[in-house]
C-alpha cells in the first residue's frame, strides 16, 4: 500500500468512513425503545455532519495525481468540486437533523444519512473519473441513493409518486446514457474519456456527435435541464427538506462537474454546442415561465433551478477555461444560495406535517424573524442575479464566456429571461417583506439556523465582490481537464 | 490628509456601505440611533463630495482622483474609480440628495432600520455608478441602485404601491436585459477583453454595424431609467407611490443614472454610433418634453404633476446630449444637476404638505400660503426653477440646451421651447390653485415646516440659487471634459 497515493483519496476515504460509522449506527437500531431510536437518530445527525465537515477539510488540501490504473484523476478541479460537495453534504445533513419537520421518521434517520453520504461519495467519484466505467458507476451510485432519499419521506402518499417518477425517469435516461457510452466505446475502442475525445475529434462523424449527446443525457437529467426536468418540481415539492436541499444544491454541483468532464469529449463539435445552446434557451425560458405561476415555494425553487441550468449551459458555449471556471464558480454560488433558501424553508416549515410549503407561509417573515427574512432576501436576490452577490458575478462571467463563444443573441435571450425571473423572486420577497400576517408572534427558529444563514449570506456577498479570491485557482484547475 | 485625498472616491463609496453595516448591527427599535448613523454617514459623504469638488482641477479633461486595482484580470475586470467634469456634478448631487433625504425622513416611525438599510444600499449603488470607470463595476452598482427601490416603494409607499413598485422594477430590469449583452459586448467586440472604460474609449475600434446595435441597446437599456419616451410610464406612478425621500432619490438621482449611462458609456465609447442615433434621440427627447408637459397640465395630483414634469425635464437632458455640441452637452449635465436638486425640493415640500393634509389633490388644496408660508415658498422656488426662471440653476441649463437645439435642429428646438411654455402654464396654475386664493377652513391649523426640518430644504433651495447666480461654478468644471467629448463625437 502506497500511502502517498492513498493521500489522494482522503476526502473519499473520509466519506466512506462516515458511511461506515453511520452503518454501525443503523445496526444499533433494533426494534427498540423510542428513546434509543431518538438517541441513534441524534448520533447519526452528528456523525454525518462532522464527517462531512472533516471530508471538506481534507478536500482543502491540495493534491495532484492519478489512481486506479490512471482511471481516477485527482487535481485542482476534483478537489474544489469535492470541497463543494462535502460542504453541500454538511449543509443538507444539518438541515435534515433532528427536529426538522419530522419528515424522516426517527427509525430511518441513520439510513437516511447513510444514503446521503453515499450519494456524495458517488458524486466525488464522478468528479475524478476519467474513464467511462468509473464515471457511470459514480453516476448510478449517487442516483440510486437519491431515489431512496426521496422515498424516505415519512408521510404516506405523494412522495412515493414523486420518488417513483424520479426513479423511472432516472433509470431510463441513464440507460440512454449508457447506450451512448457504448457507442462511444465502439467508435474509439477505449473507455478513457481523453482517448474517446481524441478519437471523436479526429473523426467528427454524426454518429459520434449523437453518441456524445446521448451520453450527456444522464447528466442533463441530474441538472434538470429541459426536457429532462419533469421529475424536479414533484421531487422538490413533496420530498423531505433534507433530501430536497441535497438534490437541489450539492447534487447540482456534482452534475456540473460531470458535465464539464464529459463535455471535453465534444469540444471540437460546433453542432453539439449549438444543440446545448438550444437546450439552454429552452430550459431557461420554460423554467422561468413555469415558475411564474407556482404557489409552492419549493416547486418554485425547482423551476428556477431548471432556468438556472439553462444559464449554466449557455455559459459553456465558451468552450474554454473561462467558461469552465465560470461554471464551477456559478455552481458554488448556486450551492450557497440554495442552502440559504432551504434554511428558510426548514425554519419556516418547522412544525408543519406536510412537506409542502406554500409561498404564503413566509408572509410577514420580516416581523416573525427579521434575520431569516434577510437570509431569504440574499438567497433569492442572489438567484435573481442581483449584485453584490456571487449570483450576479457568476452570471456576468457565464454571460461573458457565452459571448466569447459567439452567442450574442443567446445572452440577449438570457438577459430577458433574467428579467422574467425577477418577477417571481420578488413575489416571494413581497410575501416576506410587504405582506402582513395575522399572527405576528416571533418564529421559533433553531438557535443556529438564522445565524448560519447570515454567515453564508456574508460569504456569498464577499465572494461576489471579490471573485479574485477563487477564480485564478479555478482557472488553473480547469486548465488541467480541458 | 494625503491618504484621504488619494482614496477619496472609495471612501465616499464606503460611507453608505459602512453605514449600512452599522445599521444592520443595531438592534431593531433603536430608531434614533439608526437615524443618527444614517445622518452621519450621509453627512460625511456630502462633506467628502464637497472636498472632491474642491480638489477637482478644471483645466484638464483627464480622469482625476483615480484609483486602479487589478480585480480579475483574466476576465478583464479592474476596480477603477475616478471623476472628470462629466461626473463631478453628479457626485455632489448624490451627496446633497442623500443627506437631505435622510433629514427629510427624520420623522419616520415605521420599520426604520430596514428603511435606512435599503436607502444606504441604494445610495452606495448610485455613488458607485457615478465614480466607476469599469463596466463590470458600473453595472454592478447600477443594479444595486435599482433593486432596493422595489422594497422601498412596496413597503413605505402609498397609492397602489405594490403595483407601482413591481412595474418600476420590471421596467428597469428589462432595461438591464439589454445592458447585459451590450456591456459584455463592448469588451468582446472591441477585441480588447477588458471592461476598462477608458481603454475602450481610447481604443481605435472599428465597430461597424455592431456599434449601432450595441448603442441601441445601451440607449434603450439606460434610457428606460432616464424615462425616455415611450418607456417612461413606470416613472410617474413610481413617483406617486414612493415615500417622500424615495421620490427625492428616485427623481433626484436615480433617473440621472440613466442619462449618465448613455453619456458615459454610449457616447464616449461609441461616438460614431451616437452620430447615427442622434436624430432618433432628439425626436424621442422632444416627445418627452412635449408629452410630459402636456400630460402634466392635465394632472390633478401634485405628485403626478411633478412626475410628468420630470419626464419633460429629462427630455431636456436627452435633447442636450443629442445635439452633440459643447453648449448642448454642458446644458444637459447642468440640467441633470439642477433638475435633481429641484425635484428633490419639490418632493420634500409635497411630502410635507401630504403628511399634514393627507391629500395631494390640487382641487382640494388652496390658500396654503397662509398656513404654510415656508413650505409654500420653497415649493414656489422649485416651481420657478422648473419653468427656468433666471437666477435659478435650471435657467442656465435649459437656456444652453435650447440654444444648442435650435442651432442643430431648428424645428425640434422651437417645438421644445413650446413645451417650456406649457410647463410654465402648469406650474403657475398649480402654484396659484394650491397656495393662493382664500385660505380653506380645513387646512387652517396645519403646522408649517418646523425649524428642525427646515435645513434640508434650505440646502436644496440654496443650491439652486447659488448655481443660478454663479453658473460659472458648474460650467468651468464641465468645460474641458465636454470639449474633449465633443472633439471625439466630431470624429
Amino acid at each position: 500500500m502506497d500511502w502517498g497515493l492513498a493521500s489522494l483519496f482522503l476526502p473519499e476515504l473520509a466519506l466512506l468512513g462516515t458511511a461506515l460509522g453511520l452503518f454501525v449506527v443503523t445496526t444499533t437500531v433494533g426494534g427498540g425503545e423510542s428513546a434509543d431510536l431518538r438517541r441513534a437518530g441524534a448520533m447519526a445527525d452528528r456523525v454525518a455532519f462532522f464527517g462531512a465537515v472533516f471530508a471538506a477539510l481534507l478536500a482543502l488540501v491540495p493534491a495532484e495525481g492519478q489512481l486506479f490504473f490512471e482511471s481516477y484523476a485527482v487535481g485542482g478541479f476534483s478537489q474544489s468540486v469535492k470541497l463543494l460537495l462535502c460542504l453541500g453534504l454538511a449543509g443538507s445533513a444539518w438541515l435534515s437533523r433532528g427536529a426538522a419537520r419530522g419528515q424522516v421518521s426517527v427509525r430511518d434517520r441513520p439510513e437516511f444519512h447513510l444514503f446521503l453520504t453515499l450519494a456524495t461519495f458517488g458524486m466525488a467519484m464522478l468528479t475524478s473519473a476519467t474513464e467511462l466505467v468509473g464515471f457511470y458507476v459514480g453516476l448510478e451510485l449517487s442516483a440510486y441513493c437519491l431515489y431512496l432519499l426521496v422515498a424516505m419521506t415519512r408521510r404516506e402518499g405523494d412522495h412515493a409518486e414523486a420518488a417513483l417518477k424520479y426513479f423511472i425517469q432516472g433509470a431510463t435516461l441513464s440507460a440512454v446514457a449508457l447506450f451512448g457510452m457504448s457507442i462511444l466505446y465502439g467508435l474509439s475502442g477505449t473507455t478513457s474519456i481523453a482517448g474517446i475525445g481524441a478519437a471523436v475529434t479526429a473523426e467528427p462523424t454524426t454518429l459520434a456527435l449523437a453518441a456524445v449527446l446521448l451520453s450527456l443525457v444522464g447528466v442533463l437529467f441530474k441538472l434538470a435541464v429541459f426536457p429532462f426536468h419533469f421529475w424536479a418540481p414533484d421531487v422538490y415539492e413533496v420530498a423531505n427538506d433534507g433530501a430536497a436541499s441535497f438534490i437541489a444544491a450539492a447534487s447540482k454541483v456534482g452534475a456540473i462537474a460531470a458535465l464539464l468532464r464529459l463535455l471535453t469529449l465534444g469540444l471540437g463539435h460546433d453542432g453539439l454546442f449549438w444543440i446545448l445552446g438550444g437546450l439552454a434557451v429552452a430550459s431557461m425560458t420554460y423554467g422561468n415561465l413555469a415558475a411564474l405561476v407556482q404557489k409552492d415555494l419549493k416547486r418554485l425553487l425547482a423551476y428556477s433551478g431548471v432556468a438556472q441550468a439553462g444559464y449554466l449551459l449557455m455559459g459553456l458555449m465558451g468552450r474554454d477555461e473561462a467558461a469552465w471556471s465560470a461554471a464551477i464558480y456559478y455552481g458554488a454560488a448556486y450551492l450557497g444560495l440554495l442552502l440559504l433558501c432551504f434554511i428558510v424553508v426548514v425554519e419556516v416549515g418547522r412544525g408543519r406535517e406536510d412537506a409542502r410549503l406554500p409561498i404564503s407561509a413566509v408572509n410577514g417573515l420580516y416581523k416573525k424573524s427579521p434575520m431569516l427574512a434577510m437570509v431569504l432576501l440574499v438567497g433569492l436576490l442572489g438567484l435573481a442575479g442581483v449584485p453584490p452577490t456571487a449570483g450576479f458575478t457568476g452570471k456576468w462571467l457565464l454571460f461573458k464566456a457565452a459571448l466569447d463563444g459567439g452567442a450574442f443573441w443567446l445572452i440577449l435571450v438570457a438577459g430577458i429571461n433574467n428579467t422574467i425571473a425577477i418577477y417571481y423572486y420578488l413575489i416571494v420577497l413581497k410575501a416576506a417583506y410587504v405582506d402582513d400576517v395575522e399572527d405576528p408572534t416571533p418564529l421559533q427558529t433553531s438557535p443556529l439556523g438564522p445565524k448560519l444563514g447570515v454567515a453564508i449570506s456574508l460569504a456569498i456577498v464577499l465572494f461576489g465582490v471579490f471573485p479574485q479570491w477563487v477564480m485564478p485557482r479555478l482557472l488553473d484547475a480547469v486548465a488541467a481537464i480541458l | 490628509m494625503a491618504w484621504l485625498d488619494a482614496h477619496i472616491l472609495t471612501i465616499i463609496l464606503m460611507c453608505p456601505v459602512v453605514g449600512l453595516g452599522i445599521v444592520m448591527l443595531i438592534h431593531n427599535g433603536k430608531d434614533l440611533l439608526i437615524k443618527q448613523v444614517a445622518a452621519v454617514s450621509s453627512g460625511l459623504s456630502l462633506v467628502l463630495s464637497l472636498r472632491v469638488w474642491a480638489l477637482f482641477d478644471a483645466s484638464t479633461a483627464e480622469l482625476q482622483m483615480v484609483e486602479r486595482v487589478a480585480w480579475l484580470p483574466s476576465a478583464g475586470i479592474n476596480y477603477i474609480v475616478g471623476v472628470d467634469g462629466l461626473s463631478l456634478a453628479m457626485v455632489l448631487l448624490t451627496g446633497i440628495v442623500f443627506f437631505t433625504g435622510v433629514l427629510t425622513m427624520w420623522e419616520l416611525t415605521n420599520r426604520v432600520k430596514e428603511y435606512f438599510a435599503f436607502t444606504m444600499a441604494l445610495v452606495a449603488g448610485v455613488f458607485g455608478v457615478f465614480i466607476s470607470q469599469d463596466l463590470f463595476f458600473f453595472f454592478l452598482f447600477y443594479e444595486l441602485a435599482v433593486l432596493p427601490m422595489y422594497l422601498l416603494i412596496a413597503i413605505w409607499g402609498s397609492t397602489r404601491r405594490e403595483f407601482a413598485a413591481m412595474k418600476l422594477t420590471l421596467f428597469l430590469l428589462a432595461g438591464s436585459a439589454l445592458l447585459f449583452p451590450a456591456l459584455i459586448g463592448l469588451a468582446h467586440y472591441s477585441g480588447l477583453n477588458t471592461f476598462d472604460m477608458t481603454l475602450l474609449a481610447e481604443a481605435d475600434t472599428d465597430w461597424g454595424g455592431m456599434g449601432l446595435i450595441l448603442f441601441g441597446f445601451i440607449y434603450v437599456g439606460f434610457g428606460v431609467l432616464a424615462g425616455i419616451f415611450p418607456f417612461h410610464t413606470w416613472s410617474p406612478i413610481g413617483h406617486v407611490a414612493a415615500p417622500t425621500a424615495v421620490s427625492m432619490l428616485h427623481a433626484g438621482v436615480l433617473m440621472k443614472l440613466g442619462a449618465y449611462g448613455v453619456l458615459r458609456i454610449g457616447m464616449i465609447i461609441l461616438p460614431e454610433a451616437m452620430g447615427s442615433w442622434a436624430p432618433v434621440i432628439a425626436v424621442l427627447a422632444l416627445c418627452n418634453i412635449l408629452y410630459g408637459a402636456f400630460v402634466a397640465l392635465g394632472q390633478t395630483d401634485l405628485k403626478y404633476m411633478i412626475g410628468y414634469s420630470s419626464v419633460s425635464h429629462m427630455g431636456v437632458v436627452m435633447l442636450g446630449l443629442a445635439t452633440m455640441t459643447h453648449a448642448g452637452i454642458s446644458g444637459a449635465i447642468f440640467q441633470m444637476f439642477a433638475h435633481g436638486i429641484m425635484t428633490a425640493l419639490f418632493f420634500s415640500c409635497v411630502g410635507h404638505i401630504y403628511d399634514r393634509t393627507h391629500t395631494r389633490e390640487i382641487s382640494r388644496l388652496g390658500g396654503l400660503f397662509h398656513t404654510m408660508p415656508r413650505a409654500s415658498t420653497l415649493f414656489i422656488i422649485a416651481g420657478m426653477a422648473g419653468i427656468g426662471v433666471p437666477c435659478l440653476a435650471s435657467f442656465w441649463a435649459e437656456f444652453l440646451v435650447f440654444v444648442a437645439a435650435v442651432k442643430t435642429w431648428p424645428i425640434i428646438g422651437i417645438l421644445a421651447i413650446c413645451g417650456l411654455v406649457a410647463s410654465a402654464l402648469f406650474v403657475l396654475r398649480v402654484i396659484q390653485k394650491t397656495f393662493f386664493g382664500p385660505p380653506l377652513e380645513a387646512w387652517k391649523d396645519l403646522p408649517d415646516i418646523s425649524n428642525g426640518m427646515l435645513p434640508a430644504r434650505l440646502i436644496l433651495a440654496g443650491t439652486l440659487l447659488v448655481f443660478g447666480i454663479i453658473p460659472g461654478l458648474m460650467l468651468t468644471n464641465l468645460d474641458e471634459s465636454v470639449r474633449a467629448l465633443v472633439a471625439v463625437l466630431a470624429g
